[in-house]
């Protein structure tokens, strides 16, 4: 009951904050129908879904000052999937692959993960989700500085109870080994390159063995070869673990390597290339 | 050492000026703590050693209805010698007991010359009563001794308003039971100084067995104890009122702080400035090192943002948050705790000068001392505090959604 209050508030709100901005409200309340996957493709991969999204909204603030990063997202991911989530700064990229990853809740709209629904979700839950099924690479690797490389890929598996310290040594090991690490293990962040920390995050993202890696501009602050080189690991990770990729970027180059690039302008999807 | 505990510790020592300026400000509000205690503990003790070894003794055994009544009718409340032998006998058979006296204390006139001044006095047995009166300071003359059964030892203002010394002769005047007026001569044997004012000006202290013959009767008022140690009052008085019980004594017992009444006052008075100053440490460390955890939580904020993302829940950072703050807690106080009780020794060692308390007739030499308790209670404060200090950090960073959090700085 709380949660179809909660959901119906939700909705409420999103149209008050609609009709508060005319033609823009409307626009965003009208599914953007032509920039879904077919229906009949998304009934027939239904099994096969692992992100679902159905006309997502994401406003910011209220009044005047406020703005509306997503505008009606309707998309879905397909298990094992490696898809680049285009577009330039502002276009939504980031707020998307929140909402996705559970860090932020949609003003409107319905967000499955592995057909768990996110808004019936409290904030444990989804700390829950984002610990056992969900892994995080971000621009800048965001390392704890104080700890070393392993200690850092180690961390997030130390709060999961049913994971063993022999399990965990030994999958913190294994990971280092799969992106390049292994012998960098007991070095702190700030002694490794860009690249090397880019990697150490993506360890990190792929030791609890997660079903989705979320990357948000995972090369944007490294040059074009280590970023080449940190999506072709990822890629190769994807195929070896059939891992699903999301990630954003805005660099041709690194949506070249992707299965599919799903284009973000102004908080709408555009289209689908690959 | 387990991986959150490196965390935590790494984490303290991030900014290190930060942290040595916040574990300064927490050894220093525990080390204020202990030393405050301490003196005042000190002066406690100091006034209780006063109040026992001076006057009071550690256990005082009456005829029951004393404490009540005595006043209205003194006569009715003194013991039979038989009862007061037969008391002595069985409180001198507990190896506790380290003495036991007789006392009466009664009222008259002192005449020396043409001067006739009213006096309290209080009839001790000689030979038990420089153990009873060892915070008692002899200032002229000397102790009373069974081998002079007539002489009287002045209080400091009584001998001054007799414009008495050692040697002099004077009369006691007194009524009897029976309501006639009665008079012995003795000799002035010394002056003392109980250090309460009051006491001084108006006591005399003079044999039992002088006192007999002017009140011509040998009752005792009171049976008077001192224990080798003053924690066991109240197991020694409990073991003695069954004794009593079963000999089919009808008696009564005061202890020492029932009698002690400038003791309990000033421990009154202290007691209440000693819990206001730790709350006001307590604020000044809260306030002092809030800021500074504040700031540490602050500058954190991405990587919080960070950790919640990569799944971990709320109450795990606030665990880590909080294991850090409680070990900087912990690091401050025992810095704190040495510095306390290297400052006490210092200070005990050089003895703190004291003017004469309200009430008292002398200054005296004091110290700091170090209770355990109240080293406990300092370091258990320094960490309550510090753990006070983080809470308001921690609940602002928590409430802070991830999403903006991630996009901090």
């Amino acid at each position: 009951m709380t949660t179809r209050k909660a959901a119906r508030d939700n909705r409420f709100a999103s149209k008050a904050i609609c009709r508060a901005y005319g033609n823009g409200g409307a626009a965003v309340m009208r599914p953007l129908q032509a920039l879904s996957i077919h229906e009949s493709d998304a009934l027939r991969q239904r099994n096969d879904s692992i992100i679902r999204l159905e006309n997502i909204h994401r406003q910011f603030g209220v009044g005047a000052g406020s703005c509306a990063a997503l505008r009606g997202i309707t998309m879905e991911v397909r298990r094992g999937g490696f898809i680049a989530l285009a577009g330039p700064s502002g276009s939504g990229k980031t707020s998307l692959l929140n909402i996705i990853g559970g860090v932020d809740r949609p003003s409107w709209g319905s967000v499955r993960i592995e057909e768990r629904d996110l808004a019936t979700m409290r904030d444990a839950e989804l700390s829950d989700l984002r610990l056992r099924r969900i892994g995080f690479v971000f621009q800048d690797a965001n390392l704890i500085p104080v700890l070393s490389v392993a200690e850092n890929v180690e961390l997030p598996l130390l709060f999961r109870s049913e994971i063993s310290v022999a399990e965990r040594t030994s999958r913190v090991s294994q990971v280092l080994e799969s992106v390049g690490l292994a012998g960098k293990a007991e070095r702190r962040p700030e002694s490794l390159s860009g690249g090397e920390r880019q990697r150490a995050g993506l360890a990190r993202a792929l030791a609890g063995g997660p079903a989705i890696v979320l990357a948000d501009e995972p090369t944007a602050n490294l040059d074009q070869e280590t970023g080449a080189a940190v999506l072709q690991l990822m890629r190769s990770l994807n195929r070896q673990r059939g891992t699903t990729f999301l990630y954003s970027t805005h660099d041709p180059q690194s949506m070249a390597i992707a299965e599919k690039v799903l284009r973000l302008r102004d908080g709408r999807l555009e289209e689908m290339a690959g | 050492m387990s991986l959150f505990l490196r965390l935590a510790l790494r984490n303290i020592f991030r900014n290190r000026i930060r942290t040595y300026i916040a574990l300064l400000a927490i050894a220093a509000g525990c080390a204020a703590l202990i030393v405050n205690g301490g003196v005042v503990f000190n002066i406690f003790r100091e006034l209780r050693e006063d109040a026992i070894h001076g006057r009071q003794g550690h256990l005082q055994i009456y005829k029951r209805g004393y404490s009540d009544a005595h006043l209205e009718d003194p006569q009715r409340y003194l013991l039979e010698p038989e009862q007061a032998q037969k008391i002595l006998a069985i409180v001198r058979a507990d190896p506790r007991v380290l003495r036991a006296t007789s006392r009466r204390e009664f009222s008259g006139l002192i005449s020396k010359g043409d001067r006739y001044v009213p006096f309290l006095g209080v009839a001790v047995e000689p030979e038990q009563d420089t153990e009873f009166s060892r915070h008692t300071t002899l200032r002229a003359g000397e102790a009373l001794s069974a081998s002079n059964p007539y002489g009287a030892l002045a209080g400091l203002g009584l001998a001054r308003k007799l414009d008495g010394k050692p040697g002099d002769e004077a009369t006691l005047m007194t009524t009897t039971e029976s309501g006639a007026l009665n008079a012995v001569h003795v000799r002035l044997q010394g002056v003392f100084e109980g250090g309460l004012k009051e006491y001084d000006d108006w006591t005399l202290k003079v044999p039992l067995g002088a006192v007999e013959h002017l009140l011509l009767d040998n009752h005792v008022e009171q049976i008077v104890l001192l224990l080798r140690n003053t924690e066991e009052v109240p197991a020694v008085r409990a073991q003695l009122e069954a004794a009593f019980r079963r000999e089919g004594l009808d008696v009564e017992m005061r202890s020492w702080d029932q009698l002690a009444l400038f003791h309990n006052q000033v421990v009154g008075l202290f007691g209440r400035e000693l819990s206001i100053l730790r709350l006001i440490i307590g604020t000044i460390v809260v306030l002092g090192i809030g800021n500074a955890i504040g700031m540490s939580i602050m500058e954190r904020t991405v990587e919080l943002a960070t950790l919640r993302t990569l799944g971990l829940r709320v109450r795990a950072i606030v665990a880590l948050l909080l294991t850090e703050s409680l070990l900087t807690g912990m690091m401050g106080a025992t810095l704190g705790l040495a510095l306390g009780i290297a400052v006490a020794r210092v200070a005990s060692a050089i003895g703190i000068p004291y003017p004469s308390p309200p009430g008292s007739t002398r200054p005296f030499i004091g110290g700091v001392d170090v209770v355990p308790a109240i080293v406990a209670t300092a370091f258990v404060i320094s960490i309550a505090a510090t753990l006070a200090a983080a809470i308001f950090p921690i609940w602002k960073a928590m409430r802070r959604p991830i999403a903006p959090a991630l996009r901090h700085g």
